[in-house]
C-alpha cells in the first residue's frame, strides 16, 4: 500500500495529524498500536491557544468544546485547561459558580474518590450532597456530577444536561468515545486507520524510510513520502528501556537518555522525574536523528520527543510539521 | 506525661513475629501483657525477607542446630497457621559448576537433621518444576514451602489480644524506666501525635531485632549485633511453582520462592553500619548480582518483569569477625540481663530467624516466666492461631486422595475443591487465602461491600472494613500488610486512592490524604531501583495518573 504520509500512532497527535492532511487532500495512513493517552482522558487539554487550529479540526469532527475556563478535578480542584470537551464540568472562573452539588455514587463504583471530593467542595463553601443514580430525576442541586465512566457517560445519555460529567480514574469512557469519533472522521475524511497493529520494521535506504512492515500485515509493504513518528513515550511503549538503554524501537531513533539508569529517576515520587524528559532526537528542520544524522522524511511528533509540553503546544508542533509536508 | 492505666507483668518491644509470637505466649500463659512497636507491625526483618516456609535444608551441612529447629518449627506452623502457608515442597538444585559430591553431604546431613531430602532425576525435577534451569544435573525435594509473614504475625498480635493482651502501634520506646538496677517499664513517645507515656511492668522484654541492641543500651546493656543487610526482587508473576535453591554452600540470590501471585529472589549479604539501618536502599550492584544468580535457578527470570526491590536487616549476633555474616549462626540467642549484666527485670531475646520465631517466643516466655515463678505450660504449638479453625482447603482435599483407590488425588478433579469452595465469588476465595476461617466476618453481598478497592488482590470494601475494625488498620501501610492492598503488579497506582477513600471515613480526609502520599512514596521507593522496561512505563503511567489527571 502507497501514501503520502504514513503516521505511526493513533493517539491525540496521530489523529490530529492524519485529520489535518486528510483535509489537505493527502493520502494518509495510522497505525494504531491500542491504548492511547486519551484512555486517561481528563476531559479537557491542557496549555494556551484555545481557538486555534486544535480546536477547528476537533470541531469540524463534531467534538463540541467549550474554550478556556477552568476543569474540575476528580479531588475537587479547578485547574485552568485550554478547552474542555461539553458534557463535563467546566467553570468559566477559577471559583466555581454554584452553590449546591450532588454527587452521583454508582454502585459497585470506586473511580471516583467521592470523599476527597465532597470534602473539597464542602471546603470551598458548597452544600453538598451524595445520591445514588435514582434519585437524579428529583434532586434540585445546582449541578449534579456523574463519573465520566461507563455507567456514569449512561446516565449522560439519560439525563442530558441535567448532569454533568466529572473526570474518574482510568479508563475514561468519553476519553474512548472522542477517540473513536476522531477516528470515524478519518476515515469520513478517507484515511486508512489500522487498528491493534504494530509497526515492527521499517526500511531505511539513502537516509529515506522507504517503507514499514506491521505485525499483522505480514506480506505487506506500507510504503509513504513521509513518515510522522507520534507513538508516544514509555507508557505507550513508543519508547522503550531495559536495564542499561532506552531506544526508539521502530527505526532507532536516536534518544536523549543517559545510559546510568541511575539517572533516569529521582527518589522522590512527586519530583519532576527525569525520563519524563527523555524523547527521540530530531533536527532543526524537525527530521528525526538516527546515529546523529537525520533522515529527510521521517518527523517524531507529540510525547516521543519527551519534556513538559502542554497537549496544545505538542498538537500545533505536530500541525507544523505537517504544514511542511502538503 | 500520662500514665497507663495498668500495671503490666511484662512489656514486649518489638512488633515482628518474635515480639508478637512472645505477646502472644506470654499472654497464653496468664500475663498481663502489653506489646508495643514504634511503627505498625512487621516493619523490619519480618516483612523484609523472602517469605521461605524453610525445611532447615540450608542450614543442614553448617548449623545443624538450626536445621533441627527449622524442621520443627516448619511442622508446627503448617498446623498452627494453616492460613499463612502455602506446601509446596523446595527443590535443591545442583549445576554443572557446582560441586555434586555436595549433594552427597547434603543429603545426608538432613537426614541427620530430620529433614525429610529425596535426591529425584533432573528429568523429574522439570516435570515437576518446568521453571527450573534446565541444565541442572542434581535435583533434591525438601520439605519447603512460603509462609506470609503479615499474616502470621497479625494472627499472633490477634491472639495475644483474645488472651487479653494489650497493643500499642506508633508507641516508640524512647527511654526505659530504670530504678535502681531494675528495669520498670518504658517511655513511650506515640509517632503519631507526640504524646509521651509510660508504661510499667515486672519485666520488660526486648525483642526489638536489629533494633535491639539500641534498646540494650538504654539499659546499660551491650548486646553487640551484626547489622547484615539482604536485598531481594520481586518479580511480577508466579514463576516457578516450588521453592527453588542452588545445592551448594549457601551464597548471594541462591534462594527462588513462589508466594501468592508473584516469586521473590534473594538474598545479598552485607554488613552494614547500624546508624544507616533505617535509611537502606537496594542498590544498582545488588540488583545486577539478583538479576544474573536469579536466571541460574530459573532462566525464564532473565526475561520477567521486576515490579519490586526491597531491603531488610537481619539481627544477627556478632560471634566473630566474618565479614558477609553468612557464617553466624542463625541461632537463638535469650538473655536474662540480670545474671549477665546485674540489670533486673530486662530480657533481650534475638538472633534467630522467621522460621523460629515462635520457639524464639517459647525459650522467652519460659525465662519470664521463671523470673516471675509463674508455673504455666507453653501451648503455642498445639493451639492454632486466628484463622486456622475450621475445615481448610487442604483437609477437604485429602479427604478426597484418601478415598481415591490409588491413594492419589487425581489431576483435574476438583469435585473436593468445589465442595469447599461452593459458590463463593472469585473475591471470597482469594480472601480466604488471607484471613482462612475469619473470612466469615467480612461484610458481603451488597453493592457497597462487594466493590473491589484492589483488582489485583480482589481487596473489596468489605475486606477493608474488616481490617479496620479488627486488625487496627487505618493506613495503607496496613492495609497493605493485611490484606495485600497495592501489592500487585500496579504497585497501588489505583486502588491506593481507592482505599484511601475507604479509610478516610474513619481517619477524616486531610489524614487518608497525607497518608496517600506517604504510600506512593513508599511504593515508588520499591519501584525506583528497578524502573527499566514495564516497571518503568507503569511509573509513567502512575505518575501522570496522579499528576495531569488528579493534579496531585
Amino acid at each position: 500500500m502507497k501514501f503520502d504520509t504514513i503516521i505511526i500512532g493513533g493517539g491525540l497527535t496521530g489523529l490530529v495529524s492524519g485529520l489535518w492532511l486528510q483535509q489537505q487532500g493527502k493520502r494518509t495512513c495510522i497505525v494504531s498500536f491500542g491504548q492511547t493517552l486519551l484512555h486517561f482522558f481528563s476531559g479537557s487539554l491542557s496549555g494556551e491557544n484555545p481557538d486555534g487550529e486544535v480546536a477547528t479540526l476537533l470541531a469540524d469532527a463534531g467534538v463540541k468544546t467549550t474554550a478556556g475556563g477552568y476543569r474540575l478535578t476528580p479531588l475537587g480542584e479547578l485547574c485552568p485547561v485550554a478547552f474542555t470537551l461539553d458534557g463535563y464540568y467546566h467553570s468559566a472562573d477559577s471559583i466555581m459558580k454554584e452553590q449546591s452539588v450532588a454527587i452521583v455514587r454508582l454502585p459497585k463504583y470506586l473511580g471516583l474518590p467521592i470523599e476527597f471530593l465532597v470534602d473539597s467542595l464542602a471546603s470551598q463553601g458548597k452544600q453538598v450532597s451524595v445520591i445514588a443514580p435514582e434519585a437524579i430525576a428529583t434532586t434540585k442541586a445546582d449541578v449534579i456530577l456523574v463519573p465520566a465512566c461507563k455507567a456514569g457517560n449512561d446516565l449522560k445519555q439519560q439525563f442530558g444536561a441535567k448532569v454533568t460529567l466529572v473526570a474518574a480514574m482510568p479508563p475514561s469512557i468519553p476519553g474512548q468515545n472522542l477517540h473513536a469519533q476522531l477516528v470515524k472522521r478519518y476515515q469520513q475524511l478517507g484515511g486508512t486507520f489500522i487498528q491493534g497493529d504494530k509497526v515492527v520494521k521499517s526500511s531505511v535506504e539513502g537516509r529515506r524510510v522507504a517503507y514499514v512492515e506491521t505485525e499483522k500485515l505480514t506480506d505487506e509493504r506500507l510504503v509513504a513520502d513521509n513518515f510522522i513518528l507520534a507513538a508516544g513515550s514509555f507508557q505507550s511503549e513508543g519508547l522503550q528501556s531495559n536495564y542499561d538503554h532506552v531506544w526508539e524501537p521502530v527505526f532507532g531513533v536516536d534518544v536523549d537518555a543517559p545510559a546510568d539508569r541511575t539517572q533516569w529517576t529521582d527518589l522522590d515520587f512527586f519530583a519532576d522525574q527525569p525520563y519524563q524528559h527523555y524523547g527521540v532526537c530530531r533536527d532543526a528542520q524537525g527530521h528525526a536523528l538516527v546515529g546523529g544524522s537525520p533522515i529527510s522524511n521521517l518527523y517524531p511528533a507529540g510525547h516521543i520527543l519527551g519534556g513538559a509540553r502542554t497537549d496544545i503546544e505538542n498538537l500545533n508542533e505536530a500541525l507544523e510539521v505537517c504544514r511542511k509536508l502538503v | 506525661m500520662k500514665n497507663a492505666t495498668k500495671d503490666y507483668d511484662v512489656i514486649v518491644i518489638g512488633g515482628g513475629a518474635t515480639g508478637a509470637g512472645t505477646a502472644r505466649d506470654c499472654a497464653m500463659r496468664g500475663l498481663k501483657t502489653l506489646l508495643v512497636e514504634r511503627y505498625d507491625f512487621t516493619n523490619g526483618a519480618t516483612g523484609r525477607n523472602h517469605g521461605l516456609l524453610h525445611s532447615g535444608a540450608r542450614y543442614a551441612v553448617n548449623d545443624a542446630e538450626s536445621a533441627e529447629e527449622c524442621i520443627a518449627e516448619n511442622m508446627t506452623l503448617r498446623k498452627i497457621a494453616r492460613h499463612c502457608v502455602e506446601e509446596h515442597d523446595g527443590l535443591f538444585i545442583t549445576l554443572p559448576e557446582d560441586d555434586l559430591e555436595y549433594q552427597k553431604t547434603f543429603v545426608e546431613r538432613c537426614q541427620h537433621a530430620g529433614i525429610r531430602a529425596d535426591i529425584i532425576s533432573p528429568e523429574e525435577a522439570l516435570r515437576r518444576e518446568p521453571a527450573v534451569n534446565p541444565r541442572l544435573i542434581g535435583a533434591v525435594v525438601v520439605p519447603d514451602g512460603s509462609i506470609d509473614p503479615f499474616r502470621l504475625t497479625i494472627s499472633n498480635v490477634l491472639d495475644a489480644q483474645l488472651h487479653g493482651a494489650d497493643v500499642l502501634t506508633y508507641h516508640e520506646v524512647v527511654s526505659l524506666i530504670i530504678n535502681n538496677t531494675r528495669v520498670e517499664g518504658v517511655r513511650l513517645r506515640n509517632n503519631l501525635n507526640g504524646e509521651e507515656i509510660e508504661a510499667r511492668a515486672r519485666i520488660t522484654v526486648n525483642a526489638a531485632g536489629i533494633w535491639g541492641t539500641l534498646i540494650a543500651e538504654m539499659a546499660g546493656c551491650k548486646v553487640s549485633m551484626f547489622p547484615a543487610k539482604g536485598s531481594l526482587l520481586i518479580f511480577g508473576h508466579r514463576v516457578n511453582n516450588m521453592v527453588i535453591n542452588r545445592c551448594r554452600k549457601p551464597a548471594n540470590a541462591d534462594i527462588l520462592v513462589p508466594g501468592d501471585a508473584i516469586t521473590v529472589i534473594g538474598t545479598t549479604s552485607d554488613r552494614v553500619p547500624i546508624e544507616t539501618v533505617d535509611q537502606l536502599r537496594v542498590t544498582p550492584e545488588e540488583v545486577e548480582v539478583l538479576l544474573t544468580e536469579g536466571a541460574q535457578l530459573a532462566p525464564a527470570l532473565a526475561t520477567t518483569r521486576v515490579i519490586r526491590a526491597y531491603c531488610g536487616v537481619r539481627p544477627l549476633v556478632a560471634s566473630d569477625d566474618d565479614p558477609s555474616g553468612r557464617n553466624i549462626s542463625r541461632g537463638i540467642v535469650c538473655l536474662d540481663h540480670a545474671t549477665r549484666d546485674g540489670v533486673e527485670g530486662f530480657v533481650t531475646i534475638t538472633g534467630g530467624k522467621l522460621m523460629t520465631y515462635r520457639l524464639m517466643a517459647e525459650i522467652c516466655t519460659d525465662m519470664v516466666c521463671k523470673k516471675l515463678d509463674v508455673n504455666a505450660r507453653c501451648e503455642t504449638a498445639e493451639k492454632p492461631l486466628p484463622g486456622t479453625h475450621g475445615e481448610s482447603i487442604q483437609q477437604a482435599y485429602n479427604v478426597h486422595k484418601d478415598h481415591s483407590p490409588s491413594g492419589r488425588a487425581m489431576a483435574g478433579d476438583v469435585s473436593s475443591v468445589q465442595r469447599f469452595f461452593g459458590d463463593r465469588t472469585y473475591a471470597e476465595k482469594v480472601q480466604y487465602g488471607r484471613h482462612g476461617a475469619d473470612t466469615e466476618k467480612i461484610s458481603i453481598g451488597s453493592d457497597d461491600k462487594d466493590a473491589l478497592v484492589c483488582e489485583c488482590e480482589q481487596v473489596t470494601v468489605g475486606e477493608v472494613e474488616y481490617a479496620m475494625e479488627h486488625q487496627m488498620v487505618e493506613r495503607l501501610i496496613q492495609l497493605r500488610r493485611r490484606t495485600r492492598t497495592g501489592m500487585g503488579t500496579c504497585q497501588g497506582q489505583l486502588c491506593a486512592l481507592r482505599a484511601a477513600c475507604v479509610l478516610s471515613r474513619k481517619t477524616g480526609v486531610e489524614a487518608a490524604k497525607a497518608d496517600l502520599r506517604k504510600f506512593l512514596g513508599e511504593r515508588w521507593k520499591g519501584m525506583q531501583p528497578v524502573a527499566w522496561g514495564s516497571t518503568l512505563s507503569e511509573a509513567q503511567l502512575i505518575q501522570n495518573v496522579y499528576r495531569n489527571l488528579l493534579n496531585v
